[in-house]
């Protein structure tokens, strides 16, 4: 095994150890709508949301590192360059995560100076990791665009897969530098905010999930390079296409001019379009092997992958991505329900494909399959989807009696907060959380122990 | 070239792309301006010294906010340069807090509390908050809100008090008046128009 | 737009988008199983779609341009799973085989 691939099975375990701590903060944040009086003065809703949502970034973010630093080198049939490095950079990438978490637990917030910003919370959505973190996250993906681009070069030899891949990281780390700056104007400082958010999700996360998604498919599926090579070409055009102007869906209400009602609304709607093409290309490959993998979970991962991304961001998306609903929708629970489903859809499902992937290739074993998998996969996606089903009905209730109602004032929203639907979405979601919760537990457990109980050399059965 | 040649795709995706990332590049440049302080859709800081409404404007069909004649906050005219350093306090402290991660503004955010995009606006500033504090105006009822907001709850989810000074609690204030004054293309509808 | 019919168009766009990623994958499953139920399937599915669109038209209040996007796009999307299938069975004949 290569070093790099060691240090991709690193990666693999410190994001499922943060996917935990993210399910651990998602469970206690939910807890707070039901039992507000909860953990008053002592940590409050806007901390343990913090913690929620950049574990989150973090753990998606170094299982796809990880996926990249595991495929490459089979890639390039190379050792990565400056892999040492690599290597160091991780246990600080680690050490500089558990020391803001300890920071947000126990010091949460500072007073009103650029101490604050550097040091404690910078207070802005997903990036409120103080700056001196936020600059070791450009250092550690530098050092990965390095590793990426360097063994390419080391090897004088590209493909198709690499190309996009090199040319994606450019924008990708570039958009994280809006982490940086403290613009006093909410306008312009969400205007940029969204380049990151939106960029990252719809943008460059699409094609590196694509890319890895490639490597995937040829790993397997079988799948020639020039096929996948071809499709991810095509999902670049498409999802690039769509969602770089798509970026104008959250242009609507921040102060941008007019005219982004009218080109957000229009592109974002094309945005479902490329997740549906990746549908039916898993349908096709899926048909043309027979359904026969020697990889069972992973082979279920990939398609719930795909329709996840399909449903969670396009389905979800575009319900509520017209300006004329999205006046109501905005800023609701219905807001949280696509960002649940499509995170989990997009991101989580593929980055869990990948640990089995790699977890069977570690350890030899021809057929991977068993029970134990399928329990933590159905408890999963019934607890996201009950969660989101819980948040949509919530979501639904806020922007009738809230907004379109009551008008988005303080009495319009405790009102529809007090609203019987409102309330029983929220049960449904913390209930449902468990049971995510519960999957988590067995979802780690069989990647600990699959390999164990599954015998090294069997003949996968015939396809039904 | 075919459409079955990876080449053929190549192509598309990198001119789709580069075409998109052009036009974005010429939107922004004109949103900036629009968005900047002071420009079409965004008042300048000094705003605060004026009175700000909000109404449904008939021909563009959609809630706009109103600038009105003077209005001075905490009874103060400030200058251009005194309400940009107070305003930019006010951001300061509205990120120093997470105020975002329980909030929204222009409904981006977190949920947990009210939209503060037209806060300044709320009637229950007038309704709860100016009998509840016993203040004579609605700044004064939000400054101590702000700074004590566990002492005036209106129900069971609360604020926790932040350990804000009056400096921060004035600097937010300030923040919130001029956020109320930003064009937004009618969201939120109907604010305080409507008795749930 | 009244709060009911907010949640009446919502609605319908999710229904749309759901039933066009229907007849997609339906259909690309119909030909890579040779199954005529499957097909057929698939093209309720699409007259799904057509409901959803003309529901869309003729009954919410959202704007005439909106309207007119997303009945245009029901219409073209007929197209666009049978050729999205020829392309990918063109694409895969040099080198893999298909059943
Ligand atoms: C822990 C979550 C939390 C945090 C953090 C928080 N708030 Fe609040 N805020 C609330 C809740 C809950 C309410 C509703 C309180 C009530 O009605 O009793 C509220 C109410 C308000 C209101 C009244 C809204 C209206 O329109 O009537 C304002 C203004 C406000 N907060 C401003 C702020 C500012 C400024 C900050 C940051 C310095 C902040 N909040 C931080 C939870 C929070
Ligand atoms: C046990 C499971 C989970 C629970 C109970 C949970 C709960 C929550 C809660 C309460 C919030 C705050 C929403 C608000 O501001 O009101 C939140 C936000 C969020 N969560 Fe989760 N979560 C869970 C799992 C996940 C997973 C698996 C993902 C992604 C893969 C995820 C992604 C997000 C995102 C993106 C947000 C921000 C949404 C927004 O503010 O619009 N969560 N979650
Ligand atoms: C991988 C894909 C996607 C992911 C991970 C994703 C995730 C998210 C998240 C987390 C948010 C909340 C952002 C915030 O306020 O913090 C959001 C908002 C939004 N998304 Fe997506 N999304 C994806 C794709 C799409 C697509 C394809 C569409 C449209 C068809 C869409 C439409 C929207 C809209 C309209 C909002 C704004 C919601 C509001 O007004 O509050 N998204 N998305
Ligand atoms: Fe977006």
């Amino acid at each position: 095994m290569y070093r790099s691939q060691k240090l991709a099975l690193h990666y693999f375990a410190a994001a499922v150890i943060f996917f935990g701590v993210m399910t651990l903060f998602g469970l206690l944040s939910a807890l707070y709508y039901l039992y507000p009086s909860m953990l008053f003065h002592t940590f409050d809703f806007q901390m343990s949301k913090i913690m929620h949502i950049d574990t989150l970034v973090i753990w998606l973010l170094m299982g796809m590192l990880g996926a990249v630093y595991w495929f490459l080198p089979k890639e390039l049939g190379r050792e990565v360059k400056g892999i040492w490095l690599a290597e160091i950079l991780f246990w600080v990438f680690c050490a500089a995560v558990v020391v803001v978490a300890l920071v947000f637990l126990f010091v949460q917030y500072g007073s009103s100076d650029q101490f604050s910003m550097w040091f404690i919370n910078q207070g802005r959505k997903y990036v409120e990791a103080p700056r001196w973190a936020a600059i070791g996250i450009v250092i550690v993906m530098l050092v990965f665009a390095y590793n990426v681009i360097g063994t390419a070069i080391a090897t004088r030899r590209m493909t198709g897969i690499l190309w996009v891949l090199c040319i994606d990281l450019v924008p990708l780390c570039l958009v994280y530098l809006d982490a940086f700056p403290q613009f006093t104007n909410m306008s312009v400082d969400l205007y940029w905010w969204w380049w990151l958010v939106h960029m990252w999700v719809e943008g460059t996360w699409e094609v590196l999930i694509g890319c890895i998604m490639a490597w995937m498919l040829m790993e397997v599926a079988g799948t020639s390079r020039r096929i996948v090579e071809t499709w991810l070409y095509i999902e670049v055009m498409l999802v690039l296409g769509a969602g770089i102007l798509g970026l104008g869906h959250h242009y609507f209400w921040i102060g941008t001019p007019q005219y982004w009602l009218s080109i957000g609304g229009f592109f974002s709607a094309l945005e479902p379009l490329p997740l549906l093409g990746m549908v039916v290309h898993a349908i096709y490959d899926a048909g043309t092997h027979h359904l026969k993998t020697t990889n069972q979970p992973g082979f279920y991962w990939i398609t719930a992958e795909a329709f996840g991304n399909f449903i969670g961001a396009g389905v979800w998306g575009f319900m509520m991505t017209l300006p004329q609903i999205n006046l109501f929708s905005h800023g609701t629970q219905w807001t949280v329900s696509h960002g649940h489903f499509a995170f989990w859809g997009a991101y989580a499902c593929g980055v869990i494909a990948v640990l089995y992937v790699a977890k069977q290739k570690t350890s030899g074993i021809d057929y991977l399959s068993g029970r134990a998998w399928k329990w933590g996969f159905g408890l999963l996606n019934f607890g996201m989807l009950g969660m989101v089903m819980g948040l949509l009905l919530a979501g639904m209730a806020q922007a009738f009696y809230g907004r379109a109602m009551g008008g988005s004032t303080l009495m319009a929203f405790t009102q529809s907060s007090e609203n019987p639907w409102f309330v029983s979405g929220m049960w449904a979601r913390t209930g449902f959380g468990v049971v995510f919760a519960l999957g988590y537990i067995v979802l780690v457990y069989d990647l600990v122990t699959a390999t164990r109980r599954m015998p090294k050399a069997v003949a996968p059965p015939e396809p039904a | 070239m075919s459409i079955q040649e990876p080449g053929f795709w190549r192509a598309g995706a990198i001119s789709t792309t580069a075409v998109m990332i052009v036009v974005l590049i010429f939107l922004s440049i004109d949103s900036i301006q629009v968005i900047s302080a002071g420009g079409a859709n965004v008042p300048r800081y000094d705003v605060i010294n004026q009175q700000i409404g909000y109404r449904y404007d008939w021909t563009r069909r959609m809630d706009v906010p109103v600038i009105g004649g003077p209005e001075p906050l905490f009874g103060t005219v400030y200058s251009e340069t005194g309400a940009q350093a107070l305003i930019a306090k006010g951001k300061l402290v509205i990120q120093s807090r997470a105020c975002m991660d329980c909030h929204t503004f222009f409904g981006n955010g977190a949920y947990y509390g009210p939209d503060l995009t037209k806060s300044w606006l709320d009637p229950a500033w007038s309704q709860i908050w100016m009998p509840a504090t016993g203040a004579k105006t609605r700044e004064d009822a939000m400054v101590m809100f702000l700074m004590n907001p566990d002492r005036y709850p209106t129900w069971t989810r609360q604020m926790p008090n932040l350990q804000l000074t009056r400096e921060e609690a004035q600097a937010a204030v300030a923040y919130l008046k001029w956020m109320a004054s930003v064009d937004t293309n009618g969201f939120p509808a109907n604010f305080g128009m409507k008795q749930p | 737009m009244t709060p009911a019919a907010l949640l009446y168009s919502a609605g319908l766009m999710g229904c749309l988008a759901l039933a066009g990623g229907g007849y997609g994958g339906l259909y690309t499953w119909s030909r890579m199983r040779l199954n005529a139920g499957l097909r057929y399937t698939a093209f309720v599915c699409y007259g799904l779609v057509l409901l959803f669109a003309v529901l869309i038209a003729a009954s919410t209040p959202l704007a005439p341009v909106w309207k007119t996007l997303v009945v245009a796009s029901a219409l073209i999307y007929a197209l666009v799973p049978p050729l999205t299938w020829r392309f990918l069975v063109k694409m895969h004949e040099p080198g893999e085989q298909h059943p």
